[in-house]
């Protein structure tokens, strides 16, 4: 069942039905069910693992939990050495964290990586002239699996950290790990945001259900009209590129940032409306990212949940290590005081952007694309005095207009760049494209022929212009801090029958049946 | 407005919309399911779903028709007409792509219990019995309700309620839509045969030629295959045999010809007992393997035999023998004699030789035979004479058009090392010194004259001078002697700007530019009913002979001359040999001609004769 | 606390720390800034702040920093 289908529509509106239909107490059964049923309609394979994954982190919390009561207990005990006893303690619950951790990583590893590296191996063994050669698993991707993994492993550390109590119930504990719309989009969502909402049994609130099916709407059509439109002609590109001028390639690179951002940001609100619908609230994961003006903030306002989980559960440990800062302090005397304090921060940055990278993909361009997120980053801190100097004695001040918009075209600049890397399947591939665009940029076959070079037609580029307009206008609206639909329940209905209208129509018209272009099925004869 | 009455409006509002889609997909009907009330356009709703859009034609028009021709999209290469000839019927042309016994089954029974029926032919090939229920979850493949027994009202629907895209594009072809056939709108609507008018001018004939055109039509690699639906196909058959009986309608089963690597991919015993199982329900015409199953020219691809082997097919039964087939063309099949038949049919293929059914034909081209040639259009005398002994000592055979036409068509011989002697614009200087020299050795050849310029030697409008061409006079003395066939240059189509009048001037047959298909076609068939008219008067025939002047021609100018009954082209390309193939009359269009000057040698000639 | 201000200053140059008590909820203080200053008040203060503490209530505002510090018994 794909989420944009009328399909889906159709689960999901008897799911909202039967919810609100049931007395409180039971709804949390009611999502758990529809997530079941989403998910056996996927792959009942896929199911199975789920549920070992659930399985697995639940009880490991409730051992966490235990080790955790029982640290208490014995601290309390009197004549007891607290000290001595958390030092005893933090031991054993670190090494079944890290057990756990290790378990849920390795299968992610497995699933998402296990055929690549395999195929690395062979190249490996084919040079040194052996013969031998690994058979790939060809395991099937569960559905979501980096969601549920991430979000399952925050719950772990939080409740070694002690900061929320494991769930015993196994059921709503299953919700936590499976609730369908995240299965499907994400966003890593946090425990003790999430789970009161699931299982408190929502009261209909008509004002949230009209913001989720508004926001289901405007997701479809970013997905529908941008992203769907996009991927063949990026594909084509990608695919191609040889065949493509350095400006063509750029632009399919830059219609590649808004196809990504269109397709996941869609896919997002999609599922956070879905979820509204049953009262739901979850975790934001894009605000805007174009608009950012630095490469840190545009990594605030991209995936914003992975960002905030890299955060809470990588960067800041790593940052705090002993270890680490021990490093940074014997960096000191040889690169001198400032940097010596930036080492930390840089080598956590990039250490960070590192897995961000092998999260996407076990290729090494995006291990590239993680390093030059995380070079980037870290440069900045480095330069930051060297660039605030700069700009003071050129006079700018960095309220203006337009640095700020420099500021937002440097920074989409280097995003695009950056998207060389993540797009390719090859290192090499994003390097040879690069060239290709500074190298072989092809001012002389610039022109109109070149729009339509790769796929799109004048009518897919009136629909993206279009299309991309509302978009960036909506976002500028939001941008300057104006809630559009709040803005728009306070216009006259006609105005709102009208946009609903039209975008119940396009979504209509585009869900409605297989379209298969005149002359598919007839070929040549 | 209020949250709550905006929740009320969105159901409304998702009607509304659905409500709109549907009129809309219901106004331009894509599939033709609600009669096409505007566009009124059968050939496209024919291809996006033959199945629904020819039965609503049929409903509108089976007073025109009294008999059908039933099967998948090789039956679109039987001709209805040649049907009516031999039936005395008037045949509608109902096969659909895809193939699925099931629906031949529901056809049936529709016009059979809708409309008066004399005559039922029903094709079946091999992938008859390789699917079976196909089509039926796309809107492109499904059967119309009312033949097939599922639910009306959701068929409906399903077509109301489907993405408008498809009607929109409906309205964007719409404005690209011509004359001719193109993807989105192949079929004949009167006859529900497919529209091969472009498909069917190309020029067929080197082998070469043909397999790099059909790189990977004709892969052959599958072996071992077997016949999954033998059981249900013969089931249809029977239910259908069953149903014209009943009605005492005569039912003709025909089990088309078939590609040899489609034959031979599938097990020898999966074939003898698809063929058992037909003829234990039914006799039947059996044409799957035969000679012409070997050689893919005959095919347009793998599971689809050409309009011209209808033809063989559609003669062979009837007993046509003004068309040519190739011996062991077809067998009438009966329980009976079906065992000893697919015995001989295995233990001894029918195969036959290349050269009993091809011959190479070179075509040389001359222009002005002068006392002192200065262009390379110009031989002298003595040069022709003795290019001409050249050919006769080397045994060469000069040949007509006719005879071409004869070999091709009617099963007609060829002379041992035929060539074909032509002569562009109809000089003067061919009576005075072609033709004698030709007599003398024994030779023929064809002129091709421009008619308006028969017998003048200025120009028509402006008079300025010319070379002299021979008059209607000489035209008949030559004709009359047997050497010399005069065929048709265009009556005025190779017009010469500085000397004429006007300011629409053709040096070609080719369409001016940003010419509309009526005034071209118009313009072309004006030009050959000219020249008939004038050829009829003076000369006693037609010509089935033409040369494209420039050796101009477009696609279009291929369709519209056939169309108009000549059978030869001549063009000035030499990229490809002339290999006539019996039975495929595109052997005989555009064929490659050689330009003969006075520099040629004797070697250079036998380069050309030989290939 | 006027150690603290000193600290902050010389690590967040041109941010007004003073001027809000919301500085990580708004991103005012970026998760590099709080690093970089968790190794600082660590120094400065003889504290050991561990990655338990590192939650917006103990960054929002000056005063709670101050409250954290204290808290682990910084000096």
């Amino acid at each position: 069942m794909s989420v944009n289908s009328a399909a889906f529509l159709l689960f999901l509106a008897v799911a909202v039905a039967v919810y609100y239909l049931v007395p409180k107490r039971g709804r949390y059964l009611v999502l758990l069910a529809a997530s079941a049923f989403f998910y056996l309609c996927y792959s009942l394979k896929a199911a199975i693992y789920l549920l070992f994954t659930v399985a697995a982190t639940y009880g490991a919390a409730l051992g966490l939990g235990a080790l955790r009561r029982r640290e208490r207990a014995e601290a309390a005990a009197e004549g007891a050495d607290a000290a001595a006893v958390r030092r005893v303690w933090l031991r054993r619950r670190r090494l079944a964290l890290t057990a756990i951790l290790v378990l849920n990583f390795t299968t992610l590893a497995l699933f998402k990586y296990l055929d690549s590296w395999l195929g690395t191996a062979n190249s490996v063994l084919a040079l040194a002239g052996l013969s031998f050669r690994f058979r790939p698993l060809e395991l099937l991707l569960p559905l979501g699996i980096s969601f549920y993994i991430f979000q399952t492993s925050g719950y772990l550390i939080d409740v070694y950290r002690g900061k929320v109590e494991p769930e015993r119930h196994f059921l709503k504990y299953a919700l936590f790990a499976a609730y369908f719309p995240q299965m499907i989009q994400g966003s890593i969502n946090r425990f003790q945001k999430l789970q009161p909402q699931l299982i408190g049994g929502n009261e209909f609130s008509a004002d949230q259900f009209k913001y989720g099916v508004q926001l289901m709407i405007w997701g479809m059509l970013k997905k529908l009209l941008i992203a769907d439109t996009l991927a063949p002609a990026v594909t084509e590109v990608f695919d191609h590129f040889t065949q493509y001028s350095g400006a063509v390639i750029l632009l399919a690179v830059v219609l590649y940032c808004l196809q990504l951002y269109c397709d996941f940001s869609g896919g997002t609100d999609l599922v956070r409306g879905a979820s509204q619908l049953f009262g739901v609230e979850m975790m934001e994961n894009f605000r805007r990212p174009y608009f950012a003006h630095t490469v840190d903030e545009f990594w605030r306002r991209w995936h914003i949940s992975l960002g905030e989980w890299m955060k809470d559960y990588l960067f800041y440990p790593l940052a705090l290590s002993k270890g680490l800062n021990r490093l940074g302090k014997a960096l000191r005397p040889v690169v001198g005081p400032r940097l010596g304090k930036l080492a930390v921060p840089c080598i956590s940055t990039l250490v960070v952007f590192l897995m961000v990278g092998i999260w996407q993909g076990p290729g090494l361009s995006n291990i590239a694309y993680g390093l030059w997120n995380g070079g980037l980053m870290s440069l900045a801190m480095i330069a930051q005095p060297a660039s605030v100097k700069l700009r003071e004695r050129l006079g700018i001040g960095h309220e203006t207009r337009w640095f700020r918009v420099v500021q937002v075209a440097r920074t989409f600049a280097l995003v695009v760049v950056g998207r060389y890397f993540s797009r390719s399947s090859q290192l090499l591939q994003a390097l040879r494209m690069l060239k290709r665009t500074v190298c072989s940029f092809g001012w002389r076959s610039l022109g109109p022929d070149a729009l339509f070079s790769f796929g799109l037609t004048p009518v897919n580029w009136a629909v993206l212009l279009i299309s991309t307009a509302v978009l960036v206008a909506v976002s500028a609206l939001q941008e300057r801090g104006i809630p559009i639909r709040k803005t728009l329940e306070k216009k006259h209905w006609a105005i709102q029958f009208t946009v609903l209208f039209v975008g119940i129509l396009v979504i209509y018209v585009f869900l409605s049946g297989d379209y298969i272009p005149a002359g598919y099925v007839y070929e040549s004869i | 407005m209020s949250s709550k009455k905006w929740l009320v409006m969105l159901p409304l509002t998702l009607l509304l919309v659905m409500g709109c889609c549907a009129v809309f997909n219901m106004l331009i009907d894509p599939f033709g399911v609600f009669g096409d009330p505007i566009l009124d356009w059968y050939s496209y709703n024919e291809t996006n779903n033959p199945r629904v859009a020819k039965l609503a034609w049929l409903d509108e028009h089976y007073q025109q028709y009294d008999s059908y021709v039933i099967g998948s999209s090789s039956a679109a290469s039987y001709n209805v007409e040649e049907l009516n000839d031999y039936l005395d019927a008037s045949f509608y042309n109902l096969f659909v792509y895809g193939c699925d016994t099931r629906d031949y089954r529901d056809f049936a029974a529709y016009v059979l219990e809708h409309y008066t029926v004399k005559n039922i032919v029903l094709n079946l090939g091999i992938n008859e019995a390789v699917y079976y229920d196909e089509g039926e979850d796309d809107l492109n493949g499904r059967m119309h309700a009312k033949a097939s027994g599922r639910s009306l009202p959701l068929f409906y629907l399903e077509y109301a309620l489907t993405t408008t895209l498809q009607s929109v594009e409906k309205l964007a072809f719409r404005l690209r839509d011509t004359e001719l056939p193109q993807v989105f709108d192949v079929f004949l609507v009167e006859s529900g045969c497919y529209d091969k008018r472009v498909r069917d001018v190309e020029k067929i004939g080197d082998p070469a030629v043909y397999d790099r055109a059909y790189t990977g039509e004709f892969s052959t690699s599958e072996q071992g295959g077997q016949l999954p639906y033998v059981k249900e196909c013969a089931q249809m058959v029977a239910e259908i045999r069953d149903l014209c009986a009943e009605r005492g309608v005569n039912l003709m089963v025909i089990t088309s010809p078939v590609y040899a690597g489609q034959w031979n991919a599938y097990e020898e015993s999966a074939l003898r007992a698809y063929k058992t199982a037909l003829a234990e329900v039914t006799d039947y015409w059996d044409f799957s393997c035969t000679p012409i199953s070997y050689d893919n020219r005959y095919f347009y691809d793998q599971t689809h035999f050409r309009n011209a082997v209808g033809t063989m097919v559609l003669a062979e039964i009837f007993g046509n023998d003004q068309v040519w087939r190739p011996e062991r063309f077809g067998a009438w099949i009966t329980a009976g004699n079906c065992q000893t038949y697919l015995d001989g049919l295995f233990s001894d293929p029918p195969t036959a030789k290349v050269e009993d059914y091809t011959a190479d034909v070179p075509v040389l081209l001359y222009h002005s035979i002068v006392e002192e040639p200065g262009s390379y259009l110009e031989v002298s005398p003595e040069t022709f004479d003795a290019q001409m002994r050249f050919l006769a000592e080397n045994g060469y055979h000069a040949v007509t058009t006719q005879e071409l036409i004869d070999y091709v068509y009617h099963g007609g011989e060829l002379p041992d090392k035929p060539v074909l002697i032509s002569f562009d614009d109809g000089y003067q200087n061919n009576y005075d010194y072609a033709w004698p020299i030709l007599r003398e050795h024994d030779l023929k050849a064809t002129i091709y004259a421009i008619g308006v310029s028969v017998g003048h030697d200025r120009y028509k409008d402006t008079q300025f001078e010319m070379t002299p061409h021979f008059g209607f006079e000489e035209a008949r003395r030559m004709v009359e002697s047997g050497v010399i066939d005069v065929q048709s240059h265009t009556y005025d189509m190779h017009q010469w700007p500085p000397f004429e009048s006007g300011d629409r001037i053709r040096q070609t047959m080719a369409p001016l530019e940003g010419e509309i298909y009526d005034d071209y076609a118009a313009a072309l068939n004006r030009d050959v009913a000219a020249y008939n008219q004038i050829a009829k008067k003076e000369l006693g025939y037609e010509f089935t002979s033409l040369a494209f002047p420039g050796g101009d021609y477009t696609t279009l100018t291929e369709v519209l001359v056939h169309q108009a009954g000549i059978p030869v082209t001549m063009s000035t390309r030499t990229d490809s040999r002339n290999i006539l193939v019996r039975g495929l009359p595109q052997s005989l269009y555009a064929l490659s001609r050689w330009s003969v000057m006075e520099e040629t040698t004797q070697a250079d000639l036998l380069e050309v004769l030989n290939g | 606390m006027e150690k603290l201000l000193r600290i902050l200053e010389e690590n967040c140059p041109g941010i007004d720390v003073l001027g809000s008590d919301r500085l990580i909820d708004d991103e005012i203080l970026t998760s590099l800034d709080v690093v970089v200053l968790v190794g600082e008040l660590n120094d400065a203060f003889g504290v050991s702040i561990t990655v338990d503490d590192l939650v917006p209530e103990n960054f929002n505002s000056v005063q709670a920093m101050y409250d954290l510090i204290c808290r682990l018994g910084g000096k």
